[in-house]
């Protein structure tokens, strides 16, 4: 039983009851405070976000032998909920992300490596391609 | 009591006891004890000294010594009748206390100093008789000596008493008498005699010191009478002797080849042993019994075994059949089916008592948990920028393995 079906059931309730209060278009009404979204699409803790200058797109990386990115959208108007755009693989033994960031233009998206030379790359990131790709120095990240 | 020594007064007895074990030669050194003196053993003849000293001399066994010693002298005379005594006989020294036996004496410089003694004791008892060279004397003293040489009473030598000699009681053991014999006096009334007196004597606190002067042909005999029956000793104790080493030598062969047969008999009996156990097994001959002990390989061991394919397995015989089983056996078999064995597992593992399985029924339970508020973030973990605004005024931050799209409106 999941939340679909519990809803279904709410409202098929509300409908079987005319007394109730409809519930509001989510499109519509305003947002309510202190509500919280989640994107649980991670299966170890999330070490870098980024958002996008200007869309309703988040970055975040997390910590993994082979470290990948995943991009989703996460525009409060849509009804789906959080829409899942990309992923990008940062390679073997990569370990994690350090730092995650978008371009000024949004159009790349740039990524550190937790790997031992902090390899940097950028990204076509609508794409999902790595146009270019370094190895920094092994200096501890915190930015 | 080594000092104490006889010289020609010692016991002869000695040197012919067949039980006598010492060994002596004609260079040793015969130092003889007074009679009586047990600690000493009585008479007593050393043994692997440098040369003879004197010869302890019984009184019943220089009795016939001196008897011999005037026959060869007669027989001498007999077959020598015109020749000197000094050609045939050697003077011997009286500063030599060995002169009887010495087998090697100095005699040309013992005879430059006849005062030269080779121990004082023999210088104490020596020189002053020497001095005394008086014919008439020298005849008393050998006649008192020929008489009364061993009655360890009588009077001492110097002065020496016909009276005091005369009445010493006789003391030759039934020997024939001296008194009737011509030579004898013959030999003592020769004056060569008295100028070269030999003592013999021993004055011990014991026994006073008695004295038996001899001239020295005299002495010379008497030593050659000594020495030749010394030496017959001595050859026959060679004679003995070698005797005994050939004995000994073949004693010593038998042994050795006693000891070789007995090793041999032992390496033999213990062949003989294997050889008759293998026949007595199964007439087998030692070679068989050999290549029978010889290890086997384990291949070879494994291929001497054959099996059956038709028999059945031990594991798979029932001894009772499905239905004369009762309860325990039933219960049994119901354990030893439930056994479970893993890798990780030595040991067997049962299934618990009252366990059903599962079955059909493997499926998770109905229900669903919903993530309805995050209170906090991890910003120790993402330690980059970690808390950001979305255009739309949203706050997105991490916490865990989640992102949180929180609205503060």
């Amino acid at each position: 039983m999941n939340i679909k079906s519990l809803l279904e059931s709410v409202e098929s309730a509300e409908s079987a009851n005319p007394n109730s209060p409809s519930l509001p278009n989510p499109s519509l009404t305003p947002p309510r405070t202190n509500t919280q979204r989640f994107f649980l699409e991670h299966d170890d803790d999330v070490t870098a976000v980024a958002v996008h200058p200007t869309l309703d797109i988040v970055a975040s990386g997390q910590l993994c032998r082979k470290a990948f990115v995943l991009l989703y959208d996460v525009t409060s108007t849509n009804d789906e909920g959080i829409s899942f755009i990309n992923e990008l693989n940062l390679g073997n033994n990569t370990r994690g992300v350090k730092c995650l960031d978008f371009s000024p233009d949004g159009a790349q998206l740039l990524s550190v490596a937790a790997d031992p030379y902090h390899t940097v790359t950028i990204w076509d990131w609508k794409r999902g391609i790595k146009l270019v790709s370094a190895r920094a120095n092994n200096a501890e990240v915190f930015r | 009591m080594k000092d104490s020594y006889y010289i020609i007064t010692g016991d002869l007895v000695d040197l012919a006891d067949p039980e006598e074990s010492i060994e002596y030669g004609p260079g040793d050194w015969l130092v003889g004890y007074p009679e009586g003196d047990e600690q000493a053993g009585g008479h007593y003849v050393g043994n692997r000294l440098k040369r003879v000293e004197g010869v302890v001399v019984s009184e019943g066994v220089l009795q016939p010594l001196l008897d011999e010693m005037v026959d060869r002298e007669e027989e001498e005379e007999k077959e020598d009748v015109g020749d000197d005594d000094e050609e045939s006989i050697d003077p011997t020294d009286p500063a030599d206390s060995g002169m009887f036996i010495s087998t090697a004496p100095d005699s040309a410089s013992l005879q430059s100093s006849p005062d030269n003694f080779s121990s004082p004791h023999a210088e104490q008892v020596l020189k002053p008789i020497l001095n005394d060279t008086t014919e008439e004397n020298a005849a008393t003293a050998l006649e008192a000596a020929y008489r009364g040489h061993a009655s360890r009473k009588a009077s001492p030598p110097k002065k020496s008493n016909p009276k005091s000699i005369n009445s010493s009681p006789q003391s030759n053991n039934g020997n024939k008498p001296f008194s009737g014999n011509k030579s004898k006096r013959a030999l003592v009334a020769s004056p060569a005699v008295a100028a070269q007196l030999e003592v013999v004597s021993l004055p011990t606190a014991a026994s006073p010191a008695t004295k038996l002067t001899l001239s020295a042909p005299q002495l010379a005999s008497l030593a050659q009478v000594i020495d030749g029956r010394l030496r017959k000793e001595f050859g026959e104790r060679e004679e003995a002797l070698k005797a005994m080493q050939e004995m000994m030598g073949k004693m010593r062969m038998q042994l050795t080849v006693l000891g070789n047969e007995m090793k041999g008999k032992g390496s033999k009996g213990k062949t003989d042993q294997a050889a008759a156990a293998g026949i007595e097994d199964g007439g087998a001959s030692p070679e068989d019994i050999t290549k029978l002990s010889r290890r086997k390989s384990v291949q070879e061991r494994f291929n001497s075994y054959s099996f059956d394919p038709q028999l059945p397995r031990v594991a798979q015989i029932t001894k009772k059949a499905p239905g004369e089983l009762n309860e325990i056996d039933v219960h049994r078999i119901a354990a030893a089916n439930s056994v479970v064995r893993y890798a990780e597992s030595r040991s067997a593992v049962y299934e618990p008592t009252g366990y059903e399985p599962l079955g059909d029924r493997n499926t998770a339970p109905s229900g669903e948990l919903t993530l309805e508020h995050v209170h906090g973030y991890s910003g120790k973990v993402a330690k980059s920028t970690n808390c950001l605004y979305l255009y739309s005024g949203e706050v997105v931050f991490p916490a865990s393995a989640a992102v949180v799209i929180m609205n503060t409106r």
